[in-house]
């Protein structure tokens, strides 16, 4: 009994071990994770960031000393940067921008999708972009939805379609069949078929800004709290909460 | 006619209270309900240290890297947490950096913000300790007043924040 016990826990620990692996780029180095709402990331020797109208190149092969290589003018009211594969998504107060970062120093401009006035992060996978326009305060305009892009011809990205939402802010897609929204709760939208996606159910985290999804571990940040989840792909409406801590 | 003056010298009168004249600076400049927080370059690079917890004031960004959890306290710091065990997340520490608005995290070398500044720092994670590696500074715009105005600072000054009058 001893002995299988002890073989269970070695094989849980082995698995474990996979387990952070995976997380782990084939890179030595290990970067962390920023939400849709981030304004900097790093991809290979390169750190991207986005002011209110630049996107800045900083050499980072020696990470404590990095060098600013270049500095390309975007547009007006930048907001948010996405990486995803050689492409940077880029959501400005009135447009997605698509750069491509086949030459790293030299980010180049591959679409504009213009839209109109609001605040807007923007996550992406292999054929889809998801951008969520909010208004409030400090971001003028009258709109609030979630904007699904057909992505497979990265020059022409088509919108497919707009979903009305109530103040969606930052969002995360999990697996490549669900997408995340923080609106005035946590909304998990099937997005397998993203011209019909549909509402499966709420997380009940309020005022949620934004959302990073690791593996099926959520962290959700909102104007009080950091709020887990543990999610399942193969259960989705089955999520459960680790905790919740209050500022 | 006499309507017409009247009409012309209340926007005259208007105008007045929005424009201002720094004669100082010579520049024309919108009134704005802010104030500018600055800081002189020493300042800014001695505040940026480790501090005990501190108290929220405006989450925004959130950065997660191996067991910790970092959220930006908006052009504040960042407050740090050990996440090493999720049920029962742990605050440690504050990460006091003015004008900072997000990060990114390579190993254990941060990349930040501070107002137009990069600033790279090594925090060993043992102790949440950290050096400053450099400072590259003017690489970013100077922050604009919440009712987007623009401030020019004092010479070798820094805009961290704005504060209302």
């Amino acid at each position: 009994m001893k002995k299988y016990l002890f073989l269970v826990v070695v094989t849980l620990c082995l698995l474990s071990a996979c387990e952070s692996d995976n997380s782990v780029n084939n890179d030595v180095s290990v970067d962390g994770q920023g939400g849709s709402l981030a304004t900097f990331t790093l991809k290979g020797n390169y750190l991207y960031v986005v002011d209110s109208e630049n996107l800045s190149v900083f050499n980072v092969s020696e990470s404590t000393n990095p060098v600013k290589v270049n500095s390309v003018y975007i547009g007006f009211q930048i907001e948010t940067l996405f990486p995803f594969k050689d492409y940077l998504f880029i959501g400005s107060q009135d447009a997605m921008y698509i750069y491509d970062l086949s030459n790293p120093e030299f980010p180049k401009e591959l679409s504009r999708s213009s839209h109109f006035r609001s605040c807007d992060p923007v996550v992406a996978n292999e054929r889809y972009a998801y951008v969520t326009l909010h208004t409030n305060s400090t971001c003028f305009g009258t709109l609030n939805e979630l904007q699904t892009y057909d992505i497979s011809d990265i020059e022409n990205p088509k919108l497919l379609n707009i979903r009305e939402l109530t103040e969606p802010k930052g969002l995360s897609t999990f697996g490549s069949n669900y997408l995340l929204v923080c609106d005035d709760t946590v909304k998990i939208f099937d997005v397998s078929n993203p011209e019909e996606s549909k509402f499966i159910k709420e997380i009940p985290t309020r005022g949620a800004l934004d959302i990073i999804i690791r593996n099926n571990h959520a962290f959700i940040i909102s104007d009080e709290s950091i709020d887990q989840y543990l999610l399942n792909i193969a259960n989705i409406e089955n999520f459960e909460k680790i905790s919740t801590f209050t500022f | 006619m006499k309507k017409i003056f009247l009409i012309i010298s209340c926007i005259f009168l208007l105008s007045s209270c929005w424009y201002g004249w720094d004669r100082e600076n010579d520049f024309v400049y919108y009134d704005s309900r802010y104030e500018a927080i600055t800081m002189s370059r020493e300042e800014l690079k001695n505040a940026t240290k480790i501090l005990d917890n501190q108290p929220m004031t405006e989450s925004s960004k959130i950065y997660i890297i191996g067991d910790y959890i970092f959220i930006n306290d908006k052009r504040k710091g960042f407050h740090i947490f050990d996440n090493t065990n999720p049920a029962n997340p742990v605050k440690k520490k504050f990460l006091n950096a003015p004008g900072a608005t997000d990060i990114s995290i390579r190993n254990n070398v941060l990349f930040l913000n501070q107002a137009t500044d990069l600033v790279v720092l090594t925090m060993d994670f043992n102790n949440f300790s950290v050096i400053e590696n450099k400072r590259i500074e003017e690489v970013f715009p100077v922050f604009l007043s919440p009712d987007g105005l623009l401030f020019r600072p004092e010479e070798g000054e820094v805009i961290v924040n704005f504060k209302e009058k």
